[in-house]
């Protein structure tokens, strides 16, 4: 027990219901956060039962102790490392064999247990008797039955976890392996150089080097230097002569003993269900994952996901939008130093305002993936489109994040969370990139609609293609060069349909959008900053511009005042010569001085320093490209559809190179917010890898287009 | 690296068998080996698919991954996986 109070990890396999044990548990008090050096997430949460302080950790679900993914070892090392007072290992009610082959081996590791037995309903709706005494006693652990989505038996549960901390000699039971493997723990176990927990902790570490788990070794190696060597050396003597005695392998022998352990309880203590009925997730899967309406039917849903994201989320948007508008013109009116005022009002509130903007979609994104998770849609989605995106290399989960970049990346770097492999996670979120955001739309709209007039749809349309082209390219190379391996085996759980509980996707989508707002206070604040500097600074005094502005707009106030000129022929003027300071002041700054210091590295593409500084603006966000060309080109307050601006644009450049900054846009890795996410996703090194090689295949890409095209025009 | 893998399909292994490959719904099957790492057959023991066990098809489609139901759970089996689980009928 740590300072008084009971550390209780939870733990369970996939879909049996531990997520929503957690939540009755906890409710909202829950903090997020995740496990040291990987993206698994680890969720925690207090409670207080009888004058007792329950700290509940609930580990990532997971099928067995062994290395096989990133989960199992996070787990394992929580339960071997922090040493949890209790585990709760919540399992199936419904399929108790396999779900208890978890827990019979936290009871190897020697850490009191408590068994909820979850969905206890749904089991005995199937015929399903258990023997709740027997098997507790032949287990050796306490068993409570819940029904989590009623949240029925927590407080059971919670006095379970009371009861056995308090208890002093517990009896611990053994499982029995075959000879020949208990003769080799035998022989391991005096070799071990474990910080003793009790014999049953080191029986543990001899087992787990029977089964050749590379982790164990690894761990083992460390803690017993020289020891090791020999060690090493009986274990593969061991595993040899298992080997050659009985014909196959320790892992499969282990597996055998500690199945035939539970199917011996079980026989006593349990009365199978009278199956044969066909239940109703049966009828559900021959439609959905029939072989010729399952991708159609995938595609109506993702489509319905879309729309309920970027549609409905629009309106909260808007409100977001004229809300920090509103702020802006208040602070105008308020603060009257003219930096301070910029600052504040340009920097920061225009950059993290332009971030908390995407909060809505975030949001109902989430609640869309909670929602399609806990019904047990989204296995069936990844099994439907497991054939497609195997051929590129990806995971049939990847499509998600996929069709959720080409609304926002940001949401799409967080939702690529859904896949559990580590290599398909990042290949997923290197390729995301390419599939072209709304925030590029505009400037698309802008360019193709400047230099192509008559066919600017078909033009975005190729854009979009091109880079669905890349995406797949891309996924192709990544998979064979910095992620190479092996596929993972696909071999997945389909879960049973269930109706989703609102409160259970509610916390999973709060804790989304908490996790973003932290992040636009943080880390996109100090950029925001930096990005409002690069563009102020130095600034530009008044002998630097090229004309004297200053006593020009002087005449004309004066001509105005004295009625020479009509007052919109006034304002036209006043608004041409503001444009012409705020082009020269960009020009000054530091932004314009990189944009042309940089140049000549964008020459071969085409590009001229205007189309540098707007691509470093577009770091900001993408759209924000198209307020820098109309700054650039000095047209104070356009958009996109401004007819002078389109007229400035077309007469600077040619539209090859119109077509090229396009590509450029699309190539080149997103906006600040969403590489923010993504070093906090997959970590800095992987960040700047994503930076760098779309910037260096824009690059190399668009010096292609643009040094073939040359000939041509 | 950019075509599709050709792999031999093998109709009988080390096990003297067919594959799940070739199983075909409506009928029963029981499992007799897995092929593969202990990685992988540790993996499919922790799941409950291992040898002795009983399984129907109910989604499939040549090529392609596959459903099967297990003691009343079910799994989607990827195409890889189906040729390295040995099954007979039962």
């Amino acid at each position: 027990m740590q300072n008084g109070s009971i550390v209780v990890a939870l733990a369970g396999n996939p879909n049996s219901g531990k997520t929503t044990i957690f939540n009755d548990l906890t409710g909202m008090r829950q903090h997020v956060g995740n496990y040291p050096g990987v993206t698994v997430e680890k969720r925690s949460g207090v409670v207080n039962h009888n004058g007792h302080r329950i700290e509940i950790i609930d580990l990532p679900g997971i099928y067995s102790l062994t290395a096989f993914s990133e989960e199992e070892i996070v787990a394992r090392n929580f339960i071997l490392q922090e040493k949890p007072d209790v585990i709760i290992d919540v399992i199936d009610s419904s399929s108790l064999e396999r779900n208890l082959y978890l827990a019979v081996q936290f009871l190897e590791i020697g850490i009191p247990i408590v068994l909820d037995f979850n969905m206890a309903d749904v089991a005995r709706g199937k015929g399903m008797r258990v023997d709740i005494g027997l098997l507790s006693e032949l287990l050796g652990m306490p068993i409570i039955e819940t029904v989590g989505s009623k949240g029925k038996g927590i407080e059971g549960l919670l006095d379970a976890v009371i009861e056995v901390t308090g208890k002093k000699n517990r009896k611990r039971i053994e499982i029995p392996y075959v000879e020949e493997i208990e003769n080799a723990v035998e022989k391991i176990i005096p070799l071990l150089e474990v910080e003793n927990d009790g014999m049953l902790m080191k029986r543990w570490f001899a087992v787990k080097l029977l089964e050749q788990d590379e982790d164990v070794a690894n761990r083992l190696r460390e803690k017993n230097g020289r020891g090791f060597e020999k060690l090493q050396e009986v274990v593969s003597n061991s595993i040899n002569h298992i080997k050659d005695v009985m014909g196959v392998s320790p892992d499969v022998l282990i597996a055998d003993s500690r199945y035939g352990f539970i199917k011996g309880a079980l026989h006593e203590a349990h009365q199978e269900a009278d199956s044969g009925n066909i239940d109703i997730t049966e009828k559900l899967d021959s439609i959905l994952t029939n072989r010729l309406l399952g991708i159609p039917i995938f595609a109506f849903i993702m489509w319905l996901m879309f729309q309920f994201v970027f549609t409905l989320g629009q309106y909260p948007m808007g409100w977001i939008e004229t809300g920090f508008e509103k702020l802006s013109t208040l602070l105008n009116g308020i603060i009257s130093n003219g930096i301070m005022r910029s600052l504040i009002v340009d920097g920061i509130i225009g950059g993290v305002g332009g971030v908390l903007v995407f909060t809505p979609n975030i949001a109902l994104l989430f609640f869309a993936i909670a929602l399609l998770e806990d019904s047990g849609y989204m296995a069936r989605a990844a099994f439907v489109m497991d054939r497609v995106m195997h051929r590129i290399g990806l995971h049939g989960k990847s499509f998600i994040p996929l069709i959720i970049g080409f609304g926002c990346t940001v949401p799409a770097y967080m939702s690529s969370r859904i896949l559990e492999n580590k290599k398909d996670r990042l290949v997923t979120m290197h390729i995301n990139t390419f599939c072209s955001c709304s925030a590029r739309l505009p400037v698309y709209i802008l360019l193709a609609g400047t230099f192509f007039p008559a066919i600017a749809g078909n033009v975005i349309f190729s854009i979009y293609l091109i880079g669905i082209f890349f995406a797949v390219i891309m996924a192709k190379v990544l998979r064979a060069t910095r992620f190479r391996g092996e596929l993972e085996p696909f071999v997945m759980e389909l879960p049973h349909y269930r109706i989703p509980t609102f409160k259970g996707a509610l916390i999973h989508t709060w804790d989304r959008i908490w996790m973003y707002i932290k992040k636009a206070g943080t880390v996109i604040l100090l950029i925001s900053i930096a990005m409002w500097g690069l563009f102020t600074f130095p600034m530009i005094g008044e002998d630097d511009y090229s004309g004297d502005y200053i006593s020009q707009k002087k005449e004309i106030e004066e001509s105005y005042q004295a009625g020479d000129i009509s007052a919109e022929s006034y304002s036209e003027q006043i608004s041409e010569i503001e444009g012409k300071m705020n082009a020269e002041k960009l020009e000054f700054s530091a932004a314009g001085r990189i944009g042309k210091f940089i140049e000549p590295v964008f020459r071969p593409l085409g590009f001229d320093w205007k189309m540098v500084v707007a691509s470093i603006s577009g770091i900001a966000a993408k759209e924000v490209v198209v307020s820098s060309f109309s700054t650039l080109f000095s047209i104070g307050g356009v958009d996109e559809t401004s007819e002078s601006l389109r007229d400035r644009i077309k007469n600077s450049y040619h539209p090859l190179v119109g077509y090229n900054f396009m590509l450029f846009t699309l190539l080149y890795f997103p906006c600040m917010a969403s590489m923010a996410v993504f070093r906090r996703e997959a970590g800095t090194k992987e960040m700047l890898f994503q930076i760098f090689y779309t910037l260096g295949l824009a690059w190399v890409v668009c010096m292609i287009v643009y040094q073939i095209g040359k000939f041509f025009i | 690296m950019f075509g599709r893998s050709k792999r031999i399909r093998r109709t009988t292994g080390r096990y003297g068998s067919m594959t799940l490959a070739y199983a075909v719904p409506g009928k029963k099957y029981r499992i007799i080996g897995i092929a593969g790492g202990c990685r992988l057959s540790g993996r499919l023991y922790a799941m409950g698919v291992m040898p002795n066990e009983i399984f129907t098809v109910y989604t499939y489609s040549r090529g392609g991954p596959m459903c099967i139901t297990l003691k009343g759970t079910k799994y989607a089996i990827g195409r890889g996986m189906t040729e390295r689980i040995f099954i007979e009928e039962a």
